[in-house]
């Protein structure tokens, strides 16, 4: 089995009308950094919500989106008339399944650079209300369902060094509310899964590697009536992509600025009076240059424009 | 030490048949490093019988703990170093002549099934050709193989398979045929590097090394990687043997063997190499193949005294012992360039007369340049600072601000076997490894003379070196049973068969008759590997028909 490195696939979205190219003796895309420019985004759970507003987002900064869901017609829906955006049927949850998926969705659209997990499920039920497939499949989605998207595009990032994981988390573990009890459950498990995912890739040999934990507050979605808009959200999610090689990694981002959950009490005062390191915060991009990517520009090694057209 | 591991995990068959075991092996490798494991390999897979005793523990996922950080910091204060866990528990005992009392030194060696090629640098080279070339240097023993580098060869290829060594061939050498897999492309800092040193008339290329790079690999060097990346004599030998019958006794040291009706019985006591006290196991076999490693194996056939009939104890058992010399030194790119990727990436043999110069994948950062700043202190005679010397972390991370971006290089360059330089126990500390060694006069010259050439070749890459001249490789030792065609001058014969005992074949690092200029981890295994299959060509001779195969 040859190593990843050793030959590039080279595709053109438009599989249809071409097969897919695998060329040997191309130059890997590993040495493209730091100007390398990510083009292909994946945001799990894309048919509503923060899901929504974040793919509208990334395909209007010029990025490639595939977006991944359970329901297709929400999906269509977000990808309405954006040709940048692609659909793809998924339960995160079924590891083979999300596995298969991830693959198709290279073979489309290239290696992927950015992968916003944010599919999840909130059952507003009692504890003792809820059955124990629902409880397990609370886990399946919000837990499970990231680590199978991260396991799909992790090992093709570090062999490229380039890459940006983004996990929508939340706090609602620190103070569970009545009825959400799986769902809490579930997001302090996510805690301890980015970091513990970030600890294992070396900062020395792949540092343009970076994964964090982002959670947005309060957004007015199907699962909270409250907050801010959805919209609101994307600017700080490019902000954690915008990172440079060496940026923040394995950190927990609220809002915009980093919070440090269970972190030991000693470390706690050592931060408080200013020894250690310095808490973070993203500086979103101003919204009048988002379009950072030119859709013109984006070309792969075999410059063929690539047309974003829709997948299915 | 607490009860044996392996009672539970491979039921009672095993764990009874220490006391009871009358069946007798065809062979017995003693010590599962990485000679070992090819050894045990190489005989299970011709379908005879094996069993593999080790003295370290199994390898699990619940390795012993490290020391804590106040531990190691008390322990440091005091002048002295704690094992690493997965190393060799035991410190050394170097003599230093004149009456003074042996130094305890920490062991750069590997410890458990794999050996000392867990915690290597997977560095997996070839010697050359003129590594094989006869040479008598004064005052040492004759640096000769009793073989050719042509019969050599093919087993460097075939252990270049088993082990998946990735890297490039060297373009210097045109007896470089290894197959090699592909390796990661360079980072910015290596590939200006190589632009450098090629325009320099330099000819680096990529060092060959027993990494399978998985993504996300992180170069385990000198720790066992808990991934299975890097190859060692456990993942990529034992575990197939294993599969092939061969049994592995583990946490048993053997302490001698003895002679019985043409067979060799192989005495050995449960716990680490400490244990001086307990009931004994007695195991019967045709064959023993020792690969304790270059320090344990002479100590394995210095006790077994029935061996030997009156005084025939090969004169140079233990002696001869060889480490290489290395420096370590930083080299600058030209331009501030990031570094990232994999960082065990380049190799020069330009320089071979003064031995491969190599990648080291080490920051210099304030570890390195306080202990070598530390090693000259006690040079120039500071020793008695003991724990005080600990002050030169202070202008060691100073340092390490000005050098933080250099790539740190290592030199591998060649010993000579002195006679004076050997290993023995005392009878006063049986557990102790003694060992005395004195670097030549030639080669402290010859090291002098490489650095000034490494500063005029490569001066455009402002070398500085971090280590005292002429410093051992303390991971390296060889040569303590000599191969050789003239048992004057060797402990076995090209085949590894102790001379006079033929049924005792030595396959591990101590057969090496010359170090030559390069890291000996893929000399070794080819070694062992040969021996090996010679003795099974012996044993299929001497057999009407093989054992049965061992059925477990």
């Amino acid at each position: 089995m040859s190593p990843p490195w050793s030959r590039v696939h080279i595709m053109s979205i438009d599989s249809s009308s071409r097969p897919a190219v695998t060329r040997d003796e191309v130059p890997a895309r590993f040495d493209l950094l730091p100007d390398h420019r990510f083009q292909v985004a994946v945001v799990t759970g894309g048919g509503g919500g923060i899901g929504r507003a974040v793919s509208h987002g990334l395909a209007s900064a010029g990025y490639c989106v595939a977006i991944l869901g359970r329901c297709m017609e929400d999906l269509s829906e977000t990808a309405r008339g954006n040709p940048r955006i692609a659909p793809y049927c998924l339960d995160v949850g079924d590891a083979e399944r999300s596995a298969a998926v991830f693959a198709e969705v290279e073979r489309r659209m290239g290696p992927v650079d950015i992968l916003v997990a944010n599919a999840a499920v909130y059952p507003r039920v009692h504890f003792l209300d809820q059955s124990p497939a629902s409880f397990e499949d609370t886990f399946q989605t919000n837990v499970h369902g990231v680590a199978n998207a991260v396991r799909s595009v992790l090992p093709g990032m570090l062999s490229r060094n380039a890459g940006r994981i983004i996990v929508l988390g939340s706090l609602a573990d620190q103070s569970p509310l009545a009825g959400a009890c799986a769902y809490s459950a579930s997001k302090g498990a996510l805690h301890a899964l980015v970091r513990g995912i970030a600890a294992e890739v070396d900062r020395v040999r792949y540092p343009n590697v970076l994964m964090n934990e982002f959670n947005p507050g309060q957004t007015r979605t199907a699962m909270s009536g409250d907050g801010q808009p959805p919209e609101a959200v994307y600017p700080l999610i490019q902000a954690l992509i915008d990172q440079p090689p060496g940026g923040a990694h394995g950190r927990m981002f609220v809002r915009d600025h980093e919070s440090r959950t269970n972190e030991r009490l000693t470390r706690a005062i050592l931060h408080r009076i200013g020894i250690g390191p310095r808490l973070m915060r993203l500086a979103p991009r101003e919204q009048n240059h988002r379009s950072r990517v030119n859709p013109e520009d984006v070309t792969y090694r075999d410059s063929t424009p690539i047309s974003c057209r829709r997948l299915h | 030490m607490v009860c044996p591991k392996w009672v539970f995990s491979t039921g009672m068959v095993q764990s009874m048949s220490t006391d009871q075991m009358t069946d007798e092996l065809d062979v017995i490798v003693v010590g599962a490093g990485l000679a070992g494991s090819v050894a045990a390999l190489t005989v299970a897979r011709a379908g005879y019988s094996v069993g593999v005793i080790e003295c370290g523990p199994p390898r699990s996922q619940n390795r012993d703990p490290a020391p804590g950080k106040m531990r190691r910091a008390i322990a440091r204060l005091a002048g002295r170093t704690l094992p690493r866990p997965g190393r060799w528990p035991v410190p050394l005992m170097r003599d230093r002549g004149g009456g003074r009392p042996a130094k305890a030194m920490a062991a750069v060696l590997g410890f458990g099934p794999g050996g000392s090629s867990t915690v290597y640098g997977a560095a997996l080279s070839r010697y050359r050709r003129s590594d094989f070339t006869a040479m008598r240097p004064p005052g040492a023993l004759p640096r000769e193989w009793p073989i050719t580098y042509d019969e050599f060869r093919p087993f460097y290829a075939r252990m270049e398979k088993l082990l998946r060594v990735a890297g490039e061939p060297d373009p210097l050498d045109v007896d470089d045929d290894a197959a090699l897999r592909p390796p990661p492309p360079l980072g910015p800092r290596d590939a200006a590097l190589v632009a450098a040193m090629q325009d320099a008339g330099l000819h680096p290329y990529r060092l060959h090394v027993g990494i399978d790079y998985l993504p996300g690999c992180s170069e385990c060097l000198g720790d066992a990687c808990p991934r299975d990346c890097k190859a060692d004599g456990n993942n990529r030998a034992l575990q197939q043997a294993k599969a092939f019958g061969a049994r592995v006794f583990c946490d048993e040291t053997v302490v001698r063997l003895e002679p019985e009706s043409g067979r060799i019985r192989v005495v050995s006591r449960a716990g680490g190499p400490t244990t001086t006290i307990g009931a004994e196991h007695k195991r019967l076999a045709r064959n023993v193949i020792l690969a304790a490693g270059a320090l344990n194996t002479p100590l394995v056939l210095a006790r077994s005294t029935a061996l030997w009939r009156g005084d025939t104890v090969p004169p140079l058992l233990g002696c001869g012992l060889m480490f290489h010399i290395t420096d370590i030194l930083g080299l600058r790119a030209p331009n501030d360039v990031p570094n990232y990727g994999p960082q065990k990436t380049l190799a020069i043999r330009d320089l071979y007369e003064v031995g491969e110069v190599q990648s080291m994948a080490m920051r210099v950062g304030t570890a390195p340049i306080s202990s070598y700043l530390r090693a000259e202190a006690e040079r120039l005679g500071f020793a008695w600072l003991g724990g005080g010397l600990e002050a030169l972390r202070i202008p060691a991370a100073v340092a390490a601000r000005v050098l933080g971006k250099a790539a740190t290089f290592a030199t591998v360059q060649e010993d000579y076997a002195y006679p004076a330089n050997r290993v023995w126990e005392s009878p006063n500390h049986p557990e102790g490894i003694f060992f005395r060694y004195e670097v030549a006069d030639e080669l402290r010259e010859r090291s002098a003379r490489g650095r000034h050439v490494i500063r005029d070749r490569l001066r455009h890459l402002k070398p500085f070196f971090l280590s005292p001249l002429a410093t051992p490789n303390w991971g390296h030792p060889m040569g303590t049973c000599r191969m050789g065609n003239d048992p004057a001058v060797s402990v076995t014969d090209a085949q590894g068969r102790v001379w006079g005992v033929p049924n005792v074949v030595v396959a591990d690092a101590a057969t090496l008759p010359t170090s030559g200029s390069t890291n000996p981890a893929l000399t070794v295994s080819a070694n062992a590997l040969r021996i090996a299959e010679s003795l099974v060509s012996r044993m299929n001779e001497s057999a009407v028909e093989p054992s049965p195969h061992h059925v477990d």
